[in-house]
């Protein structure tokens, strides 16, 4: 795997990329990395050219010029397709990925062959509001002279299942790097409304979830919003799936994209 | 100032880089990053082709295949070098990098125009008489930092990195490059015990400036470490300590500016 800088026109998009072949582009949860794909990428490029970036603001790539909206990290995406020279890929997002995918697909229908959206939900409008002021793992974590905002980064990367010391640091390290902004891309989020777009993707697509993601209820009410998916349910897959489960996370992609379009 | 990767032998190195004309090598401390010369680089980039690397195993290069001593360092810094197409440049290294940076112009002349030793540092012989009372116990910052389940590993990178003061956005850069280096961060402050900077200093030949600061915790060693190199210089910045790449990035630029320009052109 190599990492690698390409410049699109808000700055340097940092990626990884291994493999060869048709390309499969993987988008990264919120304040996360490409790193979170390592495990997975592996795995993929053996079939594909397997290409992971990190958004404006996360990971190594430059911050985002403003708080990005969650149309906005996909006209990046786009920006990053065009700068390294990838007409039509396979996207794959997870969690707040999912939502940046699923933009991609509905406003850019030639640029992505197959998609495939995992962890995500969408919540009622009386919910939605709710939802408006940040939980308490979303709010701003403000640098401290005492070193205690690293503590409550542990603290979030903590917060979503028993993992390996070094998968939590992992995590951390995502955190760290966005830093006291990293949190603008829960926020997006949290204003992004998916259920009116899930009907309008005009591409094939995979609902990948697992028994442990915290919207695995609404997966179901996922699928049945998109003209054409299919849904893949990973017994007692955790929410970093992605690093704990690397085996099944790549075999549900592989199989999915191994499908004719009719 | 762009971000960008290239591949030498052992994996890949990570650098920054800003400006054009005669190449300008700037190597980082130890468990640090290119990251730290971020401030100066602007400065010097009006003049240079400024680059900066990670070496292997800190900031953003792959790890170093083993615990890697000064040499090996030099070794990457030249195959670095191979790998951009750079046949001579002149190099600055800072703290533990003026040992990688000597070694490079020891091992490698012809690939080196002039030299920076910017805060550099030695523990003399108590028969020397040199009061390094400024200096903290090498122990007590370069044990291994292992990971732990309650996070608290994090607090004692911190707690290294607030040791030698600084503002919160300084102390938030340095604290993320013990952080990216990760629990083999330290091999490279080890690596600098097994140096010898009074035996190998003496076989620099190229013009060599030695920078220090008066807050710096090796300032007391500044003027007998200018002792050992044949041709070397010393500036002195006032109020410099071994965040001054940080801290003062104009009066660090202006040193180097200054001694690249006045000699042997």
């Amino acid at each position: 795997m190599k990492r690698a800088y390409a410049d699109i026109p808000e700055g340097q998009i940092h990626y990884r990329i291994e493999g060869e072949g048709e390309p499969i582009l993987l988008l990264h949860m919120a304040v996360s990395s490409s790193d979170e794909y390592t495990r997975v990428m592996h795995l993929l490029s053996k079939k594909y050219c397997a290409i992971a970036m990190d958004y404006l603001g996360q990971g190594d790539s430059d911050p985002a010029p403003h708080q990005y909206s969650i149309l906005e990290h996909a006209r990046t995406v786009i920006s990053f397709m065009d700068a390294i020279g990838i007409k039509k890929a396979n996207v794959v997002g997870q969690f707040n990925g999912a939502m940046i995918a699923t933009e991609v697909a509905i406003n850019w229908p030639e640029r992505v062959r197959k998609l495939v959206i995992a962890g995500t939900g969408f919540w009622e409008e009386s919910e939605a509001k709710a939802l408006k002021e940040p939980p308490d793992f979303t709010k701003r974590v403000e640098l401290k002279k005492d070193g205690s905002h690293l503590r409550e980064w542990w603290r979030r990367a903590c917060l979503w299942g028993d993992y390996p010391v070094e998968i939590l640091e992992e995590r951390f390290i995502e955190y760290a790097k966005a830093g006291p902004r990293g949190e603008e891309t829960h926020w997006a989020g949290a204003a992004y409304n998916l259920k009116p777009r899930l009907p309008l993707i005009p591409c094939p697509t995979l609902v990948l979830d697992a028994t442990h993601y915290p919207f695995h209820h609404l997966a179901k009410d996922v699928h049945k919003l998109i003209p054409n998916a299919k849904l893949v349910t990973i017994e007692n897959g955790p929410m970093y799936l992605d690093r704990a489960m690397p085996k099944e996370f790549a075999e549900a992609i592989l199989l999915f994209l191994n499908i004719p379009i009719k | 100032m762009k971000r960008a990767y290239v591949d030498i032998p052992e994996g890949q190195i990570h650098y920054r880089t800003e400006g054009k004309g005669e190449p300008l090598l700037l190597l980082h401390s130890a468990v640090g990053s290119s990251d730290e010369y971020s401030r100066v680089i602007p400065f010097l980039s009006k003049q240079y082709y400024v680059i900066a690397m990670d070496y292997l195993g800190n900031g953003d290069s792959d790890p170093a295949p083993f615990a890697y001593q000064m040499l090996d360092h030099a070794r990457t810094a030249v195959s670095f070098m191979d790998a951009l197409g750079i046949k001579k440049a002149n190099i600055v290294g800072k703290s533990v990098g003026s040992n990688v940076a000597a070694e490079v112009a020891i091992n490698w002349p012809n690939r080196v125009n002039k030299l920076v030793l910017a805060s550099p540092g030695y523990f003399p012989d108590p028969s020397e008489g040199i009061d390094m009372s400024n200096h903290p116990d090498f122990t007590s910052f370069t044990s291994r930092v292992d990971l732990k389940p309650d996070g608290s590993h994090l607090l004692e990178w911190w707690r290294r990195v607030v040791f030698w003061g600084g503002t919160l956005d300084i102390l938030e850069d340095r604290v993320i490059e013990y952080i990216k280096a990760g629990p083999r961060g330290e091999e490279i402050h080890w690596a600098s015990r097994n140096y010898d900077p009074k035996n190998r200093l003496p076989l620099i030949k190229c013009p060599t400036l030695v920078l220090s600061g008066t807050q710096d915790a090796f300032y007391a060693v500044a003027a007998k470490i200018k002792g050992f190199i044949p041709n070397g210089k010393l500036t002195v910045i006032e109020n410099g300590s071994i965040y001054m790449s940080r801290i003062m990035p104009k009066e660090f630029a202006g040193a180097i500016l200054n001694f690249l320009s006045a000699l042997g052109k």
